[in-house]
């Protein structure tokens, strides 16, 4: 998890509120780590706008963190998004390794897209459920049957069946995605 | 399957984009997305699957869930660190206490003499005296006065007990008894079949028994030509019999051609030289004398 400094600031110059303050240093935290293939500078710049933006909100933001997180997810999305046009448009400093072999991001931005395609192609409703279940811990059959409301067999069933396709997809995939760029790249 | 592989990272994130919900339309409220965080949410509550088809939704939880697990993290390592503090204490702590209460050899003593008198026993106080050899003694029969032991400080030791005021005057401790049967007795053998020192003077004084300056289990071998009966043994300084150190009386009997007796000679704290050894039938008859040299007693040659 890369890790920045930020600088939390409203338009004004003035430092963020306490609450407005925790609220963006979480949701950055959350996305330096569920998102190690971005750049932690982009990431810490992308919260730093936020801050500012919520600073300045008028009126004042009621669930501080609720939005810092939305936002932030919406920047790390549209980036995502306009992976063809990034390379010439804009980026920090730190971006400059990237920008210089702008076709080898390119591949993996394409990539990346590739798989969620098969994700989304391949992952059934009952697939993506016990997957997030599975996320938040709930990983015994029992639980995911209780949760599901099926037999307890066929949960455990439907928990190796999404095994086995994850498991397909990701194998299916020419290079590794994830990961730092500038490691992968050394 | 707690994603931490690369690889599960993009399924993740094909989670956090795959189900844009920006308006938040049937999003649970704040509190329940951190309660499934703490997991103190239950299982089948449809919060939890909302998160399905809910990008905004599934990375709050993520937030929450980040947050929780840096929280849990730093109370393990408060809890370890406080068990470690703990342990270190009760280590010293216990070691402190046995050092304390059984590497002291002197402890025993004290608390002898903070020991309230018993009003039921009758006779001198109670008083632990260090174990030194009374042959060591230059004059056992002068009384010994022993110092109060000095109070413990409180640095390197227990706080001292509350007791009744000690008494500090000088103890006085009995004369040693004689020696009785019940004293240490060293077993030693003196054979006297050679070596008997001439009659008549000049005496030309041969090669001398020894004997060990302590109380004796005596096995005196006699010559083979002694008759059996009754002997008296006489240890003196003086060649005539007089300044008798030790005097002891017996019965010779023949056992395996071998004429012996055993007697008590009580030699503890006698001083170390030259004596005679007179050995005569009791009640007449000329002594035979023989020479002996006692020497101080090693408590390595005892034969108990």
């Amino acid at each position: 998890m890369g890790h920045a400094l930020l600088f939390l600031i409203d338009r004004q110059g003035r430092a963020l509120a306490p609450r407005l303050r925790a609220a963006v240093e979480s949701a950055y935290r959350w996305a330096a780590h569920d998102y190690p293939n971005v750049d932690s500078s982009l990431l810490a710049t992308w919260a730093e706008q936020v801050g500012a933006f919520m600073a300045d909100k008028e009126p004042p933001v009621e669930s501080p963190r609720r939005y810092a997180s939305a936002a932030l997810q919406t920047k790390i999305r549209e980036h995502f998004r306009s992976s063809g046009s990034r390379e010439i448009s804009l980026g920090t400093d730190q971006e400059l390794d990237a920008k210089a072999r702008p076709e080898l991001q390119s591949a993996r931005d394409i990539e990346r897209q590739v798989l969620f395609r098969e994700l989304r192609s391949q992952l059934s409703e009952r697939d993506r459920q016990i997957f997030i279940l599975l996320q938040q811990d709930v990983t015994s059959p029992q639980g995911i049957a209780s949760s599901l409301g099926i037999s307890y067999s066929a949960a455990g069933k439907a928990v190796q069946r999404l095994r086995e396709r994850l498991q397909t997809i990701l194998n299916s995939r020419p290079t590794p995605i994830s990961g730092k760029e500038h490691d992968e790249d050394d | 399957m707690k994603t931490t592989e690369p690889s599960l990272d993009i399924v993740r994130q094909f989670f956090l984009e795959e189900n844009p919900n920006p308006e938040r339309v049937g999003c649970p409220p704040e509190e329940t997305l951190k309660a499934a965080a703490e997991n103190r949410l239950p299982v089948n509550d449809p919060a939890r699957l909302h998160m399905a088809d809910c990008s905004e939704c599934f990375a709050e939880y993520r937030g929450y869930r980040l947050d929780w697990e840096s929280k849990q993290a730093a109370k393990r390592r408060v809890i370890e660190w406080a068990v470690a503090a703990s342990l270190l204490t009760g280590v010293a702590g216990g070691a402190f206490a046995l050092r304390h209460h059984f590497g002291s050899n002197e402890a025993p003593q004290q608390i002898a003499i903070n020991t309230p008198p018993n009003n039921n026993v009758t006779g001198p106080p109670r008083v632990d005296v260090p174990r030194t050899p009374p042959a060591k003694q230059e004059d056992p029969h002068k009384p010994t006065r022993l110092e109060p032991r000095p109070p413990r400080h409180s640095s390197g030791g227990t706080p001292p007990v509350e007791n009744p005021p000690i008494d500090t005057r000088p103890i006085e401790i009995p004369t040693p008894a004689p020696a009785t049967d019940n004293d240490e007795l060293v077993a030693a053998v003196l054979d006297l079949r050679a070596n008997q020192v001439p009659s008549g003077p000049p005496r030309a004084r041969k090669e001398s028994f020894t004997l060990p300056a302590s109380n004796l289990k005596l096995r005196v071998i006699l010559p083979p030509t002694t008759q059996q009966g009754v002997y008296t043994l006489r240890l003196t300084r003086d060649i005539n019999g007089q300044d008798v150190l030790a005097s002891a009386t017996s019965e010779a009997h023949i056992e395996d051609g071998v004429v012996s007796l055993d007697v008590k000679m009580l030699l503890r704290g006698k001083a170390a030289g030259s004596y005679y050894l007179l050995v005569a039938p009791k009640g007449h008859g000329e002594p035979k004398i023989y020479d002996v040299l006692i020497v101080a007693d090693e408590p390595s040659s005892r034969i108990k």
